[in-house]
């Protein structure tokens, strides 16, 4: 699958392609808004990672080009700029997720997952991991065909771990996902311990393995 | 008070003195003139006695008003004033008197004519009732003058303070056109003043802008090297002390968006206003709160009543959300919430670890001695400010903290 990275910082560029590809992506880059206009109108992609602030223009004008033209590709914005107006414009324009930097590189790949998931699947796709199965449209968890009782933050926490396999997912990565710009609410990150905690036993409970490993003074990881 | 009403009560206390003046003058003014007016009485009198003489050559029968006595000499004609006793009152009456002489037969005698006068109460009551009149009418005329002049000469200056108040930096301001020179001078300069005011602010904006863009941009590239370097564990060397420097730059990130949000709460930079189910952005809040509560014992009581206010939806949330996290953040496990809305007023009271000595202590401190950096409750603190909610943080000498919102005044 073919995704189009627009970012005119070189360091943060070639960490989003690294990342992406690593995943099973094939990654183009533009670091102009005029390089990424000439890419889009020869190549298709299935998604442009698109940074509003570009040297020669804005990342909010190719959004409007990419749905003036009607080209079949999924649009995730990503922005320092931390603005509710430029969130709301980005949406209204046409995007499908908007993303403030700084973000982690495992909160970037769910969301890509997300999108493609939602646009390309219509949202029907079945996540798994061992035993463990999540059908993302009802949001319901099973392990072992059995169905798992979790909470909002507990689902939340198991298919950002399932859709980020292998990968370390800091604590504060977890807690931004789950409470966004409140994450601070977590700031010792008891909450986090407590809903892991949370998790682990309903899913042991059921007859899951224990994948869920600690990364000491880190975070956690989904081993397969 | 409004201009008129003062420049009307300031002329009305500057006629204090002129009354008190002109009332002194009135009163004497009155007693000059009924003496100018009896001396020429008497006169016109005694020129009609003395013709009288000098026809019939015999002196007239007087009444009580006049006195005729034999005097060996003859007197100067002269006035004086003098008071007699009136028998039916019991009371002493002033009265002006001419003093003449009259040769009859080759014998002097001297005549007195008199004269009814005003009564010294008399001519006070009369100076009163006069001044009294005068004020009333003064104070009539001022008013309705000063009504007039306030709708048709101040009112460029009402038409400026209008636009003033309705003034925000992302709409042009239009003032009204005058034909006063001092009211063009005060556009003159109101304009140059905002013109230079949104420069500045344009700047800010930019400059946070640009900085933000530049910072945030640089932090996710520290971010996104240290999550991959986490990502090869096993080669990474001092994985603790990338932990911290990584928290450290997540704290950063925080740290300037919330200042960035304060920034622009500030600069006013929040226009679009609504009218906001606050109770429901309340709910919401505590329903996305709601498994840390759990997960703490949080005892929750609420008391929820609908209430609708007028802001930008996005503070709304900011504020909410900054009120809830804070009672969790610093609560205790199996403490306690309590939060009442209504359509005046939001409290929210919640236990807290946090001791102070004595009661009701401003909880500036309150911050200071506990986790986190305190800006959340400074953007609440800002976020009333913008919208003139009253805002009071308080904490009991128990160690309940309370924060109480009050809008009613805005909605009146």
């Amino acid at each position: 699958m073919k995704l189009l990275i627009v970012e005119d910082n070189v360091d943060l560029l070639d960490s989003l392609k690294s990342r992406l590809e690593s995943e099973g992506y094939t990654c183009e880059t533009a670091m102009t808004f005029q390089e990424a206009l000439d890419r889009i109108d020869i190549h298709q992609y299935a998604l442009a990672i698109v940074d509003i602030n570009l040297p020669d223009g804005s990342g909010m004008d190719l959004i409007k080009y990419i749905k003036r033209e009607k080209l079949p590709m999924s649009i995730l914005v990503v922005s320092a700029r931390n603005s509710l107006d430029d969130k709301v414009e980005g949406l209204e324009l046409g995007a499908d997720d908007y993303l403030t930097k700084p973000f982690s590189l495992v909160e970037l790949s769910a969301r890509v997952k997300a999108i493609l998931r939602r646009n390309l699947f219509h949202g029907d796709e079945i996540l798994s991991h061992e035993n463990i199965s999540i059908n993302s449209s009802s949001r319901e968890v099973t392990v072992n065909d059995s169905p798992v009782e979790l909470t909002r933050i507990e689902y939340r926490i198991i298919l950002y771990l399932i859709n980020n396999k292998n990968r370390v997912i800091t604590r504060e990565a977890l807690a931004e996902h789950i409470w966004g710009d409140h994450m601070d609410v977590a700031d010792n990150f008891d909450f986090i311990y407590s809903h892991m905690r949370n998790l682990r036993k309903k899913l042991a409970k059921l007859g899951a393995p224990d994948t869920i490993k600690s990364v000491y003074g880190i975070g956690y990881t989904l081993k397969s | 008070m409004k201009l008129s009403q003062r420049m009307f009560v300031a002329a009305c206390l500057s006629l204090i003195p002129a009354i008190f003046f002109g009332s002194i003058f009135c009163f004497y003014m009155i007693d000059y003139i009924a003496h100018e007016e009896a001396d020429e009485f008497l006169t016109y009198e005694r020129d009609r006695l003395l013709n009288y003489y000098e026809e019939n050559k015999s002196l007239p029968e007087f009444h009580k008003l006049s006195d005729i006595k034999e005097v060996e000499k003859a007197v100067k004609p002269y006035f004086k004033d003098t008071l007699i006793l009136e028998e039916g009152d019991n009371e002493l009456v002033p009265y002006r008197e001419h003093i003449f002489s009259i040769k009859h037969e080759g014998t002097n005698y001297v005549i007195t004519l008199r004269q009814l006068l005003l009564g010294t109460d008399d001519i006070a009551e009369g100076t009163a009732l006069i001044i009294l009149a005068l004020v009333v009418l003064f104070a009539i005329v001022l008013y309705v003058t000063l009504i007039f002049i306030s709708r048709s000469v101040w009112n460029p200056f009402y038409g400026i303070l209008r636009v003033l108040g309705k003034y925000h930096p992302d709409n042009e301001i239009q003032f009204p056109k005058s034909n006063t020179y001092e009211f063009n001078v005060l556009i003159r300069e109101l304009e140059e003043l905002i013109g230079r005011v949104q420069a500045s602010m344009v700047q800010a904006r930019e400059f946070s802008e640009n900085v933000t863009h530049e910072l945030q941009t640089q932090i996710a590239v520290i971010k996104l090297q240290l999550e991959q370097l986490f990502d090869r564990k096993e080669e990474m060397i001092h994985p603790e002390e990338l932990s911290k420097i990584y928290s450290s730059i997540n704290s950063l990130s925080q740290m300037q968006k919330s200042l960035l949000l304060l920034s622009r709460i500030r600069n006013s930079e929040y226009s679009s206003v609504s009218s906001i189910r606050i109770d429901e952005v309340l709910r919401h809040t505590l329903n996305f709160f709601s498994e840390n509560i759990g997960l703490r014992n949080i005892q929750t009581k609420e008391s929820i009543e609908t209430a609708i206010v007028s802001m930008d939806p996005g503070l709304a949330e900011v504020l909410m959300m900054n009120l809830i996290k804070n009672a969790i953040k610093h609560n205790v496990d199996g403490g306690s919430i309590e939060v009442v809305i209504n359509e005046d007023e939001l409290i929210i009271t919640n236990s807290t670890s946090i001791k102070l000595e004595g009661s009701n202590v401003k909880t500036e401190r309150f911050d200071q001695r506990s986790k986190g950096t305190g800006i959340g409750m400074d953007i609440v603190e800002s976020v009333c400010q913008y919208y003139h909610f009253g805002f009071v943080r308080k904490i009991s000498h128990q160690g309940d903290h309370m924060a109480k919102v009050t809008w009613a005044s805005r909605n009146l």
